[in-house]
């Protein structure tokens, strides 16, 4: 674990300029609740487009250069994969907690309205579970495929990779969330919560070890 | 106590087979390891460094393969190429940190008295970095840690003649202990000519030599003539010859000079020439086939 967080320290700093990116992303997801009426639904799918496509940055800058710097170095490549994978969970963890937060936030200002049901309180506060669940499962698939089709090979399907999952992501979490919001007491979502998080953690488990057998068996450039 | 051996590596791509290279490397030398551009050089490199896996053979290091142990087989590396291997966006700072990280014996002290020793900026973008100052930070870094084998793919193109004779200075002090060697890859042969002990050299991705550069050296001669003056059989005895209407050029075998008496002039070649001729010979091989 110890060499896989300093790769993913490694990861930080090659990606530096995103980060004025991401704080771009939480300044606007913070703006989008206040237009929307603070529906966290819509914050949250866009947070996790935010952090699913912001994953993908290492990739992104990846050249010949970090490639050979990064194979160097005394590791192996497993605490590689591992410290990149962590970097993917830290922007998923981040998306979650700014979320969680603005859910709680969206509950402390609905409380003292009027027809406000528990179902609706629910749902603000584990629809961010469910989307972190989701994106999980998405970075972790999006991971393994830029690892198997070697970023190097074919840049333009690398964009497309990064953008994709993200963008598919918004569009069904905005979607789910208008029905989820409609649906109230005839789905649970505590069900639905716990279902999502742990087939993201389990298939980010299963992405990893994908990963890590391919770039294992494939030349690095 | 070799520092390297490569044996038999063959790696095939579409257009391209490196095809069964075999040599190794005795602590305390120096190996150029020469051919053309697309010789297949920084291919062997890229496999020594476990970039690129190899389709059969091994390398070892001091007697580990990096499947056996990838971490020690990765920590007794050195390399320098053509550009830095540092991430653009690194600082020296983030340069430190990383070799602090990774490499047990880096000795922190050490590195930045050599970047004040060679006013490298600690918080200056390596990308903003001029060449030299790359390859003194490349340097920087192999010197302040412990490393049994230092690779240089092209690491001198482009450099002037005043850092150029720096680098070869620190690499005769690298290999100074007995204990380390340096494989130094480069189609620039007159830099090797200065310090390299051994020459091999390759072409279209296979073995054409491999031996001391004093043997190398005495084993062919130069031979310059008049074109009229080479008759057919003393023709097929040089090696690469180059013609044109008032002269003849090639390379022949030590023993072959008693067959070239007369109007010849014969001196001792450069592994310049030797390269250059056995390049021209073969070209004119694969054109016949």
């Amino acid at each position: 674990m110890k060499e896989a967080v300093k790769f993913m320290k490694i990861d930080y700093s090659i990606t530096k300029s995103q980060r004025k990116t991401f704080v771009l992303f939480l300044v606007l997801a913070l703006v989008l609740m206040f237009i929307n009426d603070g529906m966290v639904s819509f914050t949250a799918a866009y947070l996790s487009f935010g952090a699913v496509t912001l994953a993908t940055g290492p990739f992104g800058v990846e050249n010949f250069r970090n490639m050979h710097f990064m194979c160097l170095l005394p590791a192996s490549t497993k605490s590689r994969v591992k410290g990149r994978f962590l970097y993917a969970l830290a922007y998923q963890l981040i998306a979650f907690a700014v979320s969680a937060f603005l859910g709680v936030v969206q509950c402390m200002r609905y409380s003292n309205r009027a027809g406000i049901t528990d179902e609706f309180f629910q749902f603000i506060l584990l629809f961010p579970v469910i989307m972190t669940g989701i994106s999980l499962l998405i970075v972790g698939f999006e991971y393994t495929l830029l690892y198997a089709v070697g970023v190097r090979k074919s840049a333009q399907n690398m964009k497309v990779i990064c953008m994709l999952p993200g963008l598919l992501m918004f569009a069904l979490g905005s979607f789910a969330g208008e029905e989820l919001a409609e649906a109230g007491a005839s789905v649970s979502l505590p069900a639905l919560a716990a279902i999502s998080m742990v087939v993201g953690i389990l298939s980010l488990f299963l992405f990893f070890e994908i990963s890590v057998y391919i770039l294992a068996h494939r030349d690095s450039i | 106590m070799n520092v390297l051996e490569v044996e038999g590596i063959t790696k095939k791509f579409k257009d391209f087979c490196l095809n069964d290279i075999s040599f190794s490397l005795p602590a305390g030398y120096i190996m150029g390891y020469v051919g053309k551009n697309g010789a297949g050089k920084t291919t062997t490199l890229n496999i020594i460094t476990g970039l690129l896996h190899a389709t059969s053979g091994t390398v070892r290091i001091d007697g580990i393969t990096i499947q056996e142990d990838p971490i020690r087989y990765k920590e007794m590396i050195g390399f320098i190429g053509d550009t830095s291997f540092f991430p653009d966006d690194f600082t020296g700072k983030e340069v430190i940190r990383t070799l602090r990280d990774f490499y047990p014996s880096f000795n922190e002290q050490k590195f930045r008295a050599y970047m004040k020793e060679w006013d490298l900026p600690e918080n200056k973008k390596i990308s903003q970095f001029s060449k030299g100052m790359q390859v003194r930070l490349m340097f920087a870094d192999i010197l302040s840690r412990d490393t049994k084998i230092l690779i240089l793919d092209e690491a001198t193109n482009g450099l002037d003649p005043v850092i150029k004779d720096e680098i070869l200075t620190l690499m005769q002090e690298y290999i100074s202990d007995g204990k380390r060697s340096i494989l130094f890859s480069t189609h620039i042969l007159s830099d090797l000519e200065q310090i390299a002990d051994y020459i091999f050299f390759i072409d279209e991705g296979e073995k054409v030599m491999c031996e001391s550069k004093e043997e190398m050296v005495d084993s062919f001669l130069l031979l310059k003539t008049g074109p009229e003056d080479l008759t057919d059989e003393l023709s097929s005895k040089i090696i690469g010859l180059k013609k044109t209407e008032v002269m003849a050029e090639g390379l022949i075998r030590a023993d072959d000079a008693v067959y070239f008496t007369g109007n010849v002039t014969l001196e001792k070649p450069s592994v310049d020439q030797i390269v250059i001729h056995y390049i021209l010979e073969r070209g004119k091989e694969r054109v016949l086939q």
